[in-house]
């Protein structure tokens, strides 16, 4: 209905999906080789179904998306900018906490998705390559699937950062979410 | 700030996971719905305080639907009662178990106990798809155990493969030093050496690829 399904979608922030347990961190270089075709929303684009309320409900969704759609990577600058002027502090994007004030795009509703920046870049993007900043895993999925224990050692060798957690109670995504805070800070802050 | 819910007003109908054979047996997170009013789900992630669910997020019946399909939550056939302090997880069978959480951590230690057991039989015989399988289930009954890795790094170990042993290591650093954690390897390839033909992975042969610096 967006015209977006063949597309590979990026939060510009940690993770934020919550139906998973396993993540791929890349770097921002990603963006700068996918600059002719990558294309960013100053939020979450599957949002616009049924989760945000837009300012005009009588303007259909993908034309809501396509006014907002940035290029990559200048969309940067308008984040940068929200993150100063929207927010308590630029680290509190970050975070998730809400922004002290809501900006122009007008969006109401849903989670801290409404306010994430997306990158959406067409078709297939490899993981196994020179973007790849860190893989996040349970430490169980690591040592039980074939598959992600293949990329942890590709990641090994290739001195990609791999993260790995013990998921008490099975709530993968809650535990993948504070790893990749905590991982960012210690990066970034 | 989402409303919390007294678990004892909610029932479970599914769980906010679609499971695989190399993941169970799993602890799941449950998909709670209101007794009163079977249109008002509640999904993980979200926290329990004092048998309140808290900031769960709230969906409709047509959006749970929209999620089985996409193969992003498992819905069960028939709701059952929720009960605070109570676990849901997934055996080998798929069969889901819905327990005390001291009786439901019991007997994922007693599959982990058996798949150790069992695995370290497998590799003693040789047979490191058996041994890799069985220290799977161990590990995904019991993430605590150390056991597990040891075994799947001793089968690396029999493969050539270093950086799967060392990725085993790694796993296991935060429970046991390396020296144990080697020492608990070589006690596991003793009876399993010599079976296997080893065929070591050159390094040479994966490709290396400039890293780029900081991530966002």
């Amino acid at each position: 209905m967006l015209g977006t399904a063949d597309s590979v979608f990026f939060y510009v922030s940690p993770f934020r999906y919550p139906h998973t347990g396993c993540g791929l961190l890349f770097a921002h270089s990603l963006e700068s080789e996918y600059e002719n075709d990558g294309v960013a929303t100053p939020f979450d684009s599957g949002g616009l179904m049924n989760k945000f309320i837009r300012p005009n409900p009588d303007e259909p969704p993908q034309e809501f998306l396509s006014r907002h759609e940035l290029p990559i990577p200048e969309h940067r600058r308008y984040l940068c900018q929200s993150m100063d002027a929207l927010f308590h502090t630029p680290a509190d994007y970050v975070e998730g906490s809400h922004p002290r004030w809501p900006g122009p795009i007008g969006l109401d509703g849903g989670d801290q998705r409404r306010w994430t920046h997306e990158v959406r870049i067409p078709d297939r993007v490899p993981v196994r390559g020179s973007h790849l900043q860190a893989v996040f895993a349970p430490k169980a999925r690591v040592a039980a699937s074939s598959a992600v224990e293949d990329l942890f050692q590709w990641c090994t060798t290739e001195g990609v950062d791999r993260i790995t957690f013990d998921t008490p109670r099975g709530d993968d995504f809650e535990a993948l979410r504070r790893e990749c805070l905590s991982y960012i800070r210690r990066t970034l802050y | 700030m989402p409303t919390p819910w007294n678990v004892d007003e909610l029932e479970i109908v599914g769980y906010g996971n679609v499971l695989t054979n190399d993941m169970l047996p799993s602890v799941v997170p449950p998909v709670f719905r209101l007794r009163s009013d079977a249109n008002r789900a509640l999904l993980p992630p979200y926290s329990f305080n004092a048998g309140f669910l808290c900031n769960a997020t709230e969906v409709s019946q047509s959006e749970l639907e929209d999620l089985r399909h996409s193969n992003e939550i498992t819905l069960f056939g028939d709701a059952f009662p929720a009960r605070a302090g109570f676990e849901l997880w997934v055996d080998q069978a798929f069969q889901p178990h819905y327990q005390p959480r001291d009786e439901a951590n019991r007997k994922l230690s007693r599959i982990a106990a058996e798949g150790i057991k069992n695995a370290g039989e497998a590799l003693r015989r040789g047979n490191l798809e058996e041994a890799q399988r069985l220290s799977g289930i161990a590990i995904s009954a019991d993430d605590k155990r150390v056991e597990p890795l040891a075994i799947k790094a001793a089968i690396r170990r029999v493969q050539g493969n270093e950086t799967g042993e060392r990725l085993m290591a790694e796993l296991a650093a935060p429970v046991l030093e390396e020296r144990l954690f080697k020492l608990l390897v070589d006690n596991y390839c003793r009876g399993a050496v010599g079976k296997q033909p080893t065929k070591p992975i050159p390094a040479s042969s994966r490709r290396r690829m400039p890293r780029r610096s900081s991530p966002l």
